[in-house]
This record gives C-alpha cells, sequence and structure tokens, in this order.
C-alpha cells in the first residue's frame, strides 16, 4: 500500500477512474476515510458506500484533490479502472453486499453547551479527528427554530430531564458544576421557563418535531434515556426537588405517555433523588454499585445489504464484536424497547441492546450506549480521547457511519 | 535442539509411566493379577523405548499390556502411537472396555474424551461427558475435562455453558474458577476474565503463569480493564505480581514497576520483586529491573541487589543512579569483593557520565591492589571514559594498547582520518551508540581525511557547540552526499539550543536543495515545528503537508499527521 501511494504521488498523471476506500484491515486510518469520503460530498463529487464489501469500502472519484487529502491523513486508496470497479460490482452483486450513492455532504449541528464541559464528547472527537465540519447549538438555537437548517444532530451527554444527570449527588461542590447549574437555569430564564426541566423538555420536544419532519438524530450516553424521558413525560413532573422545586410526581410511572417517545416504552422512572439512574431503560446502570453490570462485549448484527441497507450502513465495520464501555447510559434494556425498534448490537451474554435505531415520522433516530467507545471506564474529568491512537477505533467507526448515513440517496426499504 | 526436546519429552513420558505403574492398577481389577505387573511394566518400558522408532512394535507390546495389569500406562501409550500412526478409531474399543471396568477413572474418561474430540463425533463425545458426569457424580473432573476440550477447540461460548451448569451441580463451585477465568479469556471479556483469575489465585496461586497467559492476550481496550480489577482493593500481592508480568509482557516496562506501588514491603515482597526483576533482565527491561533491585536494596541492603541495580541503571541510561548505587554497594561489601564486583561499574557509570577525571582518580586510587587483567578492564572503562569528552590525547594510549575497533574508530573520527575509521569500523559492534553517527557519515562520503570534520566530532563530545557548529557549517561543501546529513547535525545544534532564527534557514537549505535526502522529512518537520513556535499556523500546515505529500512513507509520516492536525487546530482550518 505504502508503494501505491508513493507512486501516486510520484506519478500524479496515472489517475484512474476511481479511488477505493477499503475499510477492512487494509486501512490504515479508518477513521480518517469517512472525513475524506465527506469531503468528496462537500465538492459535491458523488461517492459510494460499498455495504459490506472490504469492511463498508467507499468509492470516489479520483481526483487531485481527493488523492491530496487521503495523502496528508493517510487513509489507504487503491486507484481503479472501469474494468476493476465492473470485476467489484460483479462480486457485489453476488453476496449480501450493495452499494448505495452518497449525494451530499449533510450539514451536522451537535447539540452542545457554548462553554466546554470537564468531559468531552465523543462525537465531537470523532468529527474533529475525521476533519468533517459541523455547528454547535444550544437552547436559544433550539428554541429559535435553527434545527431546520440541519441535516444531522447529535446529541451526547445532556440530561433532557433538567436533573444535570443527578451529579449532585457527586459534585454538587465542584466548580464546573456549579457553573453549569447557574448557567442553565439563566438560559431557562432568559427563555422565559420557570425552570431547567421545562425548558429541556421543551428542547426534547423540539427536537422530536425536528425528526418527525425529516431531520436525523444521533444520540449517545445520557441524552438517548433522557431524551425519551422528556418525550414521553413531556407533561408530568418528572424531576426532583432540588430541579425543579418539586418533587416528583409520585405517579409519574403512570402518567407518562409512552406514544411519544421514540424508542422505548412502559420504562420505570427511578423516583429516588439519592440514586444516580434515570430509569430501568438503561442496563448496566454504572451509577448505581449495588445494580451496576460488568463491561464486557457487543456485537453487531449483520444485515442484508440489498433488502435493508439502513442497519446495514449503521453497522459497517471491520469488527463484529467490540468491547464494551460504560456512560452514564450504557446500553438498552431490551424489555423496554418498542416493537419496531431496530437493535442493531446487543450486549453478549445479558438482555441489553447497545445500538438501537429506528424511523419516526420522515425522519430517523439512532441511539448508541456509552460515553467514549475507547475509554470503557470513562470519568468525568477524564482526559479526552486521543484519536491518533485509535486511527481504526471500530467504536468510533459506529459514530462516523451515522454521520454519512444522512449523505445517502434514500432507498425504500425493500422488506 | 528437537533431539534434546525429543529426549525431554521420552523423559516425562516415561516417568509419568513410572509414576502410574507405581499406582499400578490399583483402581482396576487387574490389581489381582499380581504376579503378572512385573511383566506388564516390563511390556510398557520396552513399549516405551520403541515408541518414536518403531511405533507399530511399541503399539502390539501396548496392547499385550492392556490385556495384564497395566492398563492406564498402556491406554495412554496406545493413545500416542496410534495418534502417529493414524489410528485413533482403534482406541475406541479398548476404551469401552476400561470404561465397563472402572467408570469413574479420570485418566480413562480423559482419553475418552480426547479421542471422541480427534474423531469428532460430536454426539459421541457429548453422551460419553454425561454419562462420566452420571458416572462420578458431584466431582467437578468431568466438567473441567469436557471444558477444557471445548476451549482448545475454539469453543468458548460450549464450555461456558458447560462450567455454568457444573457450578450447580457440583460440591464447591470454586473448583471451577480458572477453568471459567479460561473461558472468559477465550471470550476476550478482559474485566469478566481478570476478575475470574483474581478470584482463582486466592484459591491456587500455582496457576499465576496460567492467569498472565491466559491475560496477556488483551487488547489495548481489555487491558485497561485488567488493570482495573487487579489494581483493584483490597491490596493484594499475587494480583499485583500478575499485572507487573503482564505489563512486561505488554512492553511497558515503567507501568509494569508501577504495579507493586502500595505493597507493604516484607519478605514475601521481596521474593515477589526478585521474581519480577529476574523475569525484567530475561526481557531486557532494564528500567524495570533497575527498580526492581533498588527496592530490594534498599529492604534487604544486599550489595549484591545494589550492584544488579547499577548494572541495570547502566543500561537503561541512567548513569548517575548507578553510580549511586554501585557506590553503596561498595560501602557494603568487603575491600576485596568491592574491588572485583563495584568498582567496575562505578568506572562504568563514571565513563558514561564523562567524568573522566573522577574515573582516573578511581583507577589510581586501586592501582596497586588489583592484578593485571582487572587492571585491564579498568583502564578500558577509563579509556571510554576519555573517548566520550572528545579527550583524544589522553585516550590514545590505551587504544593502542587495547587494541578495540570501536575505540580505533573514534579515535580516528576525532583525528580526522577518515579512511582509518571506516576500516576499523567494518569489525566494530554495530549497537556502539557513540558510532552511530559517524558510520552514517562515512557510509555517505568517500574522503580520506578531514581535519574540520574531526574536530566537529570532538568539539561535539566536549559539548561546545559553537566550536562543532562551526567546523560542521566550514565543512559542507566538501562531504559530497553527507552534506545534508552535516546540514542537519548542525541544525538539530542550533534547534536544541532555541536558535530558531538561525536554525531555520539551515533547514530550509536540507529541503530545498537535498529534497531527497533522508534529512529533508526532518527538514519540514522542524521548520514547521518552528513556524508552530513563531505562531505562523499558515507555514506549519503547509510545511506538514509537504512533509505528507512528498514522503508518505517517512517515518515521521504518523508525527507529522498529528502535527498537522494541532496546526489546523491553531490556524482555525480543517
Amino acid at each position: 500500500m505504502r508503494l501505491v501511494l508513493m507512486a501516486l504521488v510520484a506519478a500524479p498523471h496515472l489517475y484512474g477512474q476511481h479511488l477505493l476506500v477499503p475499510m477492512d484491515d487494509n486501512q490504515r486510518n479508518h477513521l480518517k476515510a469517512y472525513g475524506l469520503t465527506y469531503s468528496a460530498l462537500q465538492r459535491t463529487e458523488k461517492a459510494e458506500w460499498l455495504l459490506n464489501y472490504r469492511g463498508g469500502a467507499f468509492l470516489l472519484l479520483d481526483t487531485p484533490a481527493t488523492r491530496r487529502r487521503a495523502g496528508l491523513d493517510g487513509v489507504s486508496v487503491t486507484p481503479l479502472d472501469d474494468a476493476a470497479i465492473a470485476a467489484l460490482r460483479t462480486e457485489m452483486a453476488g453476496g449480501n453486499m450493495d452499494a448505495v450513492p452518497l449525494e451530499r455532504a449533510p450539514k451536522v449541528a451537535i447539540y452542545s453547551p457554548p462553554n466546554a464541559n470537564p468531559w468531552d464528547d465523543a462525537v465531537t472527537i470523532a468529527l474533529d479527528y475525521a476533519g468533517i465540519p459541523y455547528t454547535k447549538v444550544w437552547d436559544p438555537e433550539v428554541m429559535a427554530g435553527d434545527l431546520t437548517k440541519y441535516e444531522w444532530l447529535h446529541l451526547h451527554h445532556e440530561d433532557f430531564t433538567g436533573q444535570y444527570n443527578k451529579f449532585y449527588i457527586s459534585y454538587r461542590g465542584s466548580p464546573w458544576f456549579i457553573n453549569q447549574v447557574t448557567r442553565t437555569i439563566g438560559t431557562a430564564k432568559q427563555l422565559g421557563f420557570n425552570n431547567v426541566p421545562a425548558l429541556k423538555k421543551a428542547v426534547a420536544d423540539k427536537m422530536r418535531t425536528y425528526v418527525e419532519n425529516g431531520g436525523f438524530l444521533f444520540a449517545m450516553c445520557g441524552a438517548t434515556e433522557t431524551l425519551e424521558l422528556a418525550m414521553a413525560g413531556l407533561n408530568v413532573d418528572i424531576a426532583n426537588s432540588f430541579a425543579d422545586g418539586t418533587p416528583m410526581d409520585p405517579d409519574a410511572d403512570q402518567k407518562m405517555d409512552w406514544t411519544r417517545a421514540f424508542g422505548v416504552q412502559n420504562a420505570h422512572l427511578e423516583p429516588s433523588p439519592l440514586i444516580n439512574s434515570m430509569s430501568d431503560i438503561d442496563g448496566h446502570q454504572v451509577n448505581v454499585p449495588g445494580r451496576r453490570r460488568a463491561l464486557g462485549t457487543f456485537s453487531l448484527f449483520a444485515f442484508s445489504a440489498k433488502l435493508d441497507p439502513v442497519p446495514t450502513m449503521l453497522t459497517q465495520d471491520h469488527r463484529s464484536v467490540l468491547q464494551d464501555y460504560y456512560g452514564v447510559t450504557t446500553s438498552f434494556t431490551k424489555a423496554t424497547l418498542k416493537p419496531g425498534t431496530r437493535v442493531l448490537a446487543y450486549s453478549d451474554g445479558m438482555p441489553f441492546a447497545k445500538y438501537i435505531h429506528g424511523s419516526s415520522g420522515k425522519g430517523a433516530w439512532t441511539f448508541l450506549g456509552g460515553h467514549d467507545p475507547e475509554d470503557p471506564q470513562h470519568e468525568v474529568g477524564a482526559a479526552p480521547t486521543d484519536l491518533s491512537l485509535h486511527p481504526s477505533s471500530p467504536g468510533y467507526r459506529l459514530i462516523l457511519n451515522n454521520v454519512l448515513f444522512p449523505a445517502a440517496q434514500k432507498k425504500p426499504r425493500k422488506t | 535442539m528437537n533431539s534434546v526436546r525429543g529426549m525431554r519429552h521420552v523423559c516425562s513420558v516415561r516417568m509419568m509411566c513410572a509414576a502410574l505403574l507405581a499406582l499400578g492398577g490399583l483402581n482396576t481389577p487387574a490389581r489381582a493379577q499380581e504376579s503378572g505387573a512385573g511383566t506388564s511394566d516390563t511390556l510398557v518400558l520396552r513399549a516405551l523405548d520403541l515408541e518414536e522408532r518403531k511405533p507399530r512394535e511399541a503399539a502390539a507390546l501396548y496392547r499385550r499390556a492392556f490385556a495384564g495389569a497395566g492398563m492406564m500406562p498402556a491406554l495412554l501409550g496406545l493413545e500416542r502411537v496410534y495418534t502417529a500412526l493414524g489410528m485413533v478409531d482403534s482406541l475406541l474399543p479398548l476404551i469401552q472396555g476400561a470404561v465397563r471396568q472402572d467408570p469413574r477413572s479420570g485418566v480413562v474418561r480423559s482419553v475418552q474424551l480426547r479421542t471422541l474430540t480427534a474423531l469428532q463425533r460430536d454426539d459421541e463425545l457429548s453422551a460419553a461427558f454425561r454419562d462420566w458426569v452420571r458416572a462420578a457424580p458431584g466431582e467437578a473432573a468431568p466438567f473441567k475435562e469436557y471444558a477444557r476440550l471445548l476451549l482448545e477447540n475454539g469453543r468458548s461460548s460450549a464450555a461456558d455453558s458447560v462450567l455454568t451448569v457444573a457450578a450447580r451441580m457440583v460440591r464447591d463451585p470454586r473448583d471451577f474458577s480458572a477453568e471459567l477465568a479460561q473461558v472468559a479469556s477465550a471470550q476476550r471479556m478482559w474485566h469478566e476474565a481478570a476478575r475470574r483469575w483474581r478470584e482463582t489465585l486466592t484459591q491456587t496461586p500455582q496457576l499465576y503463569q496460567a492467569a498472565v497467559f491466559s491475560l496477556t492476550l488483551a487488547n489495548a481496550a481489555g487491558r485497561d480493564s485488567v488493570r482495573a480489577v487487579l489494581l483493584a482493593a483490597p491490596i493484594w500481592l499475587p494480583a499485583r505480581r500478575a499485572l507487573a508480568s503482564l505489563e512486561l509482557a505488554w512492553s511497558k516496562p515503567r507501568e509494569a514497576w508501577l504495579a507493586f506501588t502500595g505493597i507493604r514491603a516484607d519478605a514475601d515482597a521481596v521474593v515477589a520483586w526478585r521474581e519480577f526483576a529476574d523475569e525484567a533482565d530475561a526481557r531486557s527491561m532494564p528500567v524495570a529491573s533497575r527498580e526492581a533491585w533498588a527496592a530490594i536494596h534498599r529492604q534487604t541492603r544486599d550489595p549484591a541487589s545494589a550492584l544488579r541495580a547499577a548494572d541495570a541503571a547502566l543500561l537503561s541510561g541512567e548513569a548517575a543512579s548507578a553510580l549511586r548505587l554501585a557506590s553503596a554497594a561498595q560501602a557494603s561489601l568487603t575491600p576485596h569483593l568491592g574491588l572485583r564486583d563495584a568498582v567496575p561499574v562505578r568506572l562504568r557509570a563514571m565513563a558514561a557520565l564523562g567524568n573522566a577525571e573522577e574515573a582516573l582518580a578511581l583507577v589510581d586510587s586501586v592501582r596497586q591492589k588489583v592484578v593485571p587483567i582487572q587492571l585491564q578492564m579498568l583502564e578500558r572503562e577509563l579509556m571510554w571514559a576519555w573517548l566520550r569528552v572528545g579527550d583524544a590525547a589522553r585516550a590514545r594510549p590505551f587504544v593502542v594498547r587495547l587494541d578495540e575497533d570501536e575505540a580505533t574508530a573514534l579515535l580516528a573520527i576525532y583525528d580526522g582520518d577518515l579512511e582509518k575509521a571506516r576500516l576499523a569500523l567494518r569489525n566494530a559492534d554495530a549497537s556502539n551508540t557513540l558510532l552511530l553517527l559517524p558510520r552514517a557519515l562515512l557510509s555517505r562520503t568517500t574522503m580520506p581525511t578531514s581535519t574540520p570534520l574531526g574536530a566537529a566530532f570532538t568539539a561535539l563530545a566536549r559539548r561546545d557547540t559553537a566550536a562543532a557548529l562551526t567546523q560542521l557549517l566550514g565543512t559542507v561543501n566538501d562531504v559530497g552526499g553527507a552534506a545534508p546529513l552535516v546540514l542537519a547535525m548542525a541544525a538539530r545544534l542550533l534547534t536544541a539550543a532555541a536558535n530558531d532564527a538561525r536554525a531555520v534557514p539551515i533547514w530550509t537549505r536540507i529541503v530545498t536543495e537535498y529534497s531527497t535526502s533522508p534529512e529533508a522529512p526532518e527538514g519540514d518537520l522542524e521548520w514547521a515545528r518552528a513556524a508552530l513556535r513563531a505562531r505562523d499556523g499558515t507555514m506549519a500546515i503547509a510545511r506538514l503537508e509537504h512533509l505528507l505529500l512528498t514522503y508518505p512513507t517517512s517515518a515521521l509520516a504518523p508525527q507529522a499527521r498529528r502535527e498537522l492536525d494541532a496546526a489546523r487546530r491553531m490556524a482555525g482550518t480543517t
């Protein structure tokens, strides 16, 4: 491969028609390969995602700009002429593989507070490393209706029940936590809400509308579970008194409207303000010592590329069994999933899903449990992950699959 | 080597057979045939001798022994020779007979399971396992053996199921902790594997090596889980010792020693440190070894440990520490032993530190007390001390007398006699770090002599960078193909002195005038770093992109990519 790259650089006139970006073990930098593909789409060059072919390879036009970026980023590419492309398509036709055209670079928004938190956001890290541009949005932008400007919205560790992930139990004296509370209360007042839970539920409702209208939402960690709780509990007091001044409605469980949630139903809220858990949606319960489940592995399901391209796109990876990692919400108890929710990955040997997907209205949502795929025990205050040390992270690939997924030309599901 | 290994194998088989013969048919009805036991023993021993050369004849003898009193060793022998002869299925009728005679025999049952596994008769294997469980209720052996076979065949999930059932059926579920740990390792569930191994070691500390072997395979993410479990409270020496071995296996010598942090320094700890230090030495990891030997010395005041620590310190480039340790050792040794064991180490440390005058004083102080061969060894160290500080005049008599290729080469370099240096380097030890740069330079120039180059290397040894710079830059136009290397040597000195104003033009010259030289990527990288220091992100990006696109196979490319990301962040671009 090094020889090929050197030849490409040394002899730029030897351009083929296409560049294959392999995504199997022959790829040196899987994560930057997504950035390479995204940049080609930004230049309005057509691209294809070759599902299940060589780890979910990309087929790009062979242009000087693409070659230059591949060289700079250390992404392995192979030039293909028409004959090679024909052979590739023949091979794909015979197996569980399919080519999905990628048409445009999706506009990406990340819901993130204006001031950095003391821990990191895996998606921001992934996008920065891959070189994919994004815009940060926060409550004022969401309430002003700015989400319509974006095709992809990411949420990470925000607590949409407005209870600050119950971090007050352990961190109420920490300067970062005090700042976070002060800032969020200020934002709520500025936007005309009596308290933070009311603001966050309104924001969650806006996000729900965004998906209903055709947006793609990807959430990780605590945002997954609390978004569902906030949407289903729009008209219920689900926050403890430290957050809104009143205790949680004792009948909150019965009053939840799960038809408003994306992928879960019939979950039970954690009523105690002193137990660092939101509900029984999360299987691993990392912050509740008596309930905490050990980390193992999780396995990606395989889907039919030709019949079921969307879940196939979301699960493209060069590994099918991955090391699990904790987050405020690590996994999703299977018993709480709605029947229409697609399980993309499951925790091995446990009744939990790790990675789920579904559609709602004209849009789609995807939830990935856990905080940082390369930091299984991630804790508040831990140093951010340096992805240059994990350029082929199979866990981070799942995040980036979601970034490119909205770029795909929509195909009706055939099943 | 093979024959030695084969001999060991035969010996171990012979010992095992002897043990089995001693136990005899204790569990077999053949015990009654005591008059025939001697005959069976003889048959088995004769078969053992023939096993490798004449397996068919050995098989016939084993068959005869099997019919007599030596059923167990004969069955094991038949298992070996039939495997070699590709006749494994011939074992089955014999095994069935043996099982009928003694349905609880672990040896017979194990052979049965192994044979059925080899024949891939999965249904019969499963039935045989169940039969054994019924015959030996409450015993762990059937589950252990069956799970082990499943694991060996890569069926870790099936092994896990067997052990889960076993834990409910046997008297003491802790019997399976080692097997469960192996299953978790096979399933790459590293947190669970580490937890189970830790539990296993509390019952059976002798499985320490198995635990280390099993956990060594953990990937980068899994290693953190393993570390967390083995470091967890309460602090427990066997767990920490296992982690220390794992860190060595993962090439993390510093972390390996840190695994012992918090351990109470008592006699058990000293034993563990000693084993660890030997392991680190065997793996050529002097950083870890030094820490361990030094800790042993602090605890025991044993001068031999201090000397081992000093040796390791020298190997890991910590000469000052080596000198301190060797001096401490000498203070605890008799004058004779101190002279023999500690003085040479002290001298090597002084030479490595460039304390030539101090080294000379030490040699002078013992000159009258050592025999000629010892003196020669000490003078050798003294010679290297002079060479290291660039004092050619004082090194010369020793170099001439001792006639070592490495020393001759270095002295010739100082003299500017490049031809002589070239000749001496032909047989010199390639690992001598003092000769790396001269060797690189000589391979790229054909000049027979160069006084300025000799002066430059001498000045470098004397840490006179100003003089070295003058000499290096003055000789660039004379050294032919070595010009970019000479320029790079000069630029490195300037960069180290934070003199970017003078360094950058030299790096620029290397990149532009010598763009195909091995130093050109380094030139780009250093130019970019200087630009970053000057807050010129645009220039830094340009240089790093040039490096990556022009020299994509350079060893510096991964580092350049990391720095390109940083430069882009600084410049606010992606």
